[in-house]
C-alpha cells in the first residue's frame, strides 16, 4: 500500500519482480541500479543472497527515486523475491504492501510449465494476503529473448496474458539491459495514473 | 492499493514530539518509524551516514519473518525483537501489527528500559496511524500538485538519454 506523506510531500510506493527461479529478477535490479539515472547520491542494492550460489534468499531491494514528477518526491522501492519453489513463505513476506507487480517470465521453451506454476503461485499468494492480482498494476517481460530455445511470444502471450483485460508485456534480455527500462516505466506509469485516479475518484466523491 | 494512508503535517508533527520524548526517556541514538511495506515514514536522532533506507527495509522485513516465526511455533505473536551488538543494540517494536517502530541504543543502556519507554510511545504512534487511515478522503487525499510531465519515461537510462 502506497504511503503518502502530504507533511513533506513524498511518496514511497513497492514494486516486486516475481517470477520462477533464474528467470532474471535479480539483473533487472542490477541492470537498473547501474545504469538508472539519478541526481545526487546513488543507492545501493542491498541482495539477500546465497554467498556462493548468488541465489536470492530472502529478497534484492533498490530504492530509486523518479526525477520527472514535480510536486512530490516520488520514491519507488524496488523488490525481488527468491524463485525457488521451497521459499514460498518469503515470497507471501515480501509481497506485503505491495503496490505493482513485474512477472518475469523465462523464455526458453522448458520452462514454460515452471512459469505458468510460478504465476498462479503469485496469485495464490496474493489471495492468502487478501489481494486480488486483477486490482493490483502489472506487467509481464519475457526476459532471455536473445537465447536460442524461445518460445514465440504469442504462446508466451497465450500462456500468461490471455486474460479478460490483457496487461502490457514486453521482450528483454535483462542482462545487456534490453527492456529493463521499458518495463520499469511502464508499471511506474501504471502506478501513478492509479493513484492519480484513485485521488480524483475520492476528490470527486467528497465534493 | 487499497486506501491511501496519508499523513499530513498535524500527523507528523504529533509523532514528532512523540519520538523526541522517547529518544530523551530511553536514551536511544536513532528511530525509525516504518510502515508496512518497509516504507520510511521517518526518522529522528543521529541518522548521519546510516542508510536509512535500507535498514528500514531489511529491519521490517527480518521483523516479517519473526511474525511468520511465531505463528509456525504457534505463538499469536512476537511483538518485539531484540538484537544485542557490542557498540550498539536495536530494538524493533510493532506498533499496529503493521508498522513498526527501529530504535537503535548504545549497549550502555538496557533494553529494559527502552522496551519500557518504546511501549508507551507505541501506542501513542499507533493512535496517529489509525487517525491517519480513518480520515475522510476530502480531508488531505490531495494530488492536485503532482505533475507527472511524461510518464512513459519515468526513468532515464544512463548513456541512452
Amino acid at each position: 500500500m502506497a504511503l503518502i506523506n502530504q507533511a513533506s510531500k513524498e511518496i514511497q510506493v513497492k514494486i516486486v519482480y516475481y517470477g520462477p527461479a533464474l528467470c532474471g529478477k535479480t539483473t533487472n535490479l542490477i541492470k537498473v541500479h547501474e545504469n538508472v539515472q539519478i541526481t545526487g547520491e546513488k543507492s545501493k542494492l542491498v541482495s539477500l543472497a546465497n554467498q556462493s550460489s548468488d541465489r536470492t534468499l530472502f529478497f534484492d531491494f533498490l530504492p530509486i527515486e523518479a526525477m520527472s514528477i514535480k510536486g512530490y518526491r516520488t520514491k519507488f522501492q524496488l523488490y525481488t523475491v527468491p524463485g525457488q519453489v521451497i521459499y514460498n513463505t518469503t515470497r507471501q513476506l515480501v509481497l506485503r504492501g505491495v503496490d505493482g507487480i513485474v512477472f518475469v517470465a523465462d523464455s526458453q521453451y522448458d520452462k514454460m510449465s515452471e512459469n505458468v506454476d510460478s504465476f498462479t503461485n503469485l496469485e495464490e499468494n496474493l489471495k492468502s494476503l487478501k489481494m486480488n492480482l486483477a486490482d493490483i498494476p502489472y506487467v509481464l517481460q519475457y526476459n532471455k529473448r536473445d537465447l536460442p530455445n524461445v518460445a514465440p511470444m504469442e504462446y508466451m502471450e497465450f500462456l500468461l496474458n490471455n486474460r479478460e483485460v490483457q496487461v502490457p508485456s514486453f521482450e528483454a534480455s535483462a542482462s545487456k539491459c534490453e527492456g529493463v527500462f521499458e518495463t520499469l516505466n511502464m508499471i511506474t506509469r501504471l502506478l501513478l495514473h492509479k493513484l492519480l485516479t484513485e485521488s480524483q475518484r475520492k476528490v470527486a466523491v467528497a465534493a | 492499493m487499497g486506501s491511501l494512508p496519508q499523513l499530513i503535517e498535524e500527523d507528523i508533527k504529533e509523532i514528532d514530539s512523540i519520538l523526541s520524548v522517547f529518544i530523551k526517556k530511553a536514551e536511544a541514538t536513532s528511530v525509525l518509524l516504518l510502515a508496512e511495506g518497509g516504507f520510511l515514514v521517518c526518522q529522528y536522532g543521529q541518522t548521519d551516514g546510516l542508510d536509512t533506507m535500507s535498514l528500514g527495509a531489511l529491519a521490517s522485513n527480518s521483523f516479517e519473518a519473526n511474525r511468520m516465526i511465531a505463528g509456525l511455533m504457534g505463538e499469536p505473536n512476537f511483538s518485539s525483537i531484540y538484537q544485542a551488538g557490542e557498540n550498539c543494540s536495536l530494538f524493533v517494536q510493532s506498533i499496529d501489527g503493521f508498522n513498526v517502530m527501529v530504535v537503535i541504543f548504545p549497549v550502555t543502556v538496557g533494553v529494559g528500559l527502552v522496551r519500557h519507554y518504546a511501549q508507551s510511545a507505541r501506542d501513542e504512534v499507533a493512535r496517529v496511524f489509525t487517525r491517519a487511515k480513518e480520515r475522510a478522503p476530502n480531508n488531505g487525499l490531495d494530488l492536485a500538485m503532482m505533475n507527472v510531465t511524461d510518464s512513459s519515461q519515468i526513468f532515464h537510462r544512463r548513456n541512452n538519454s
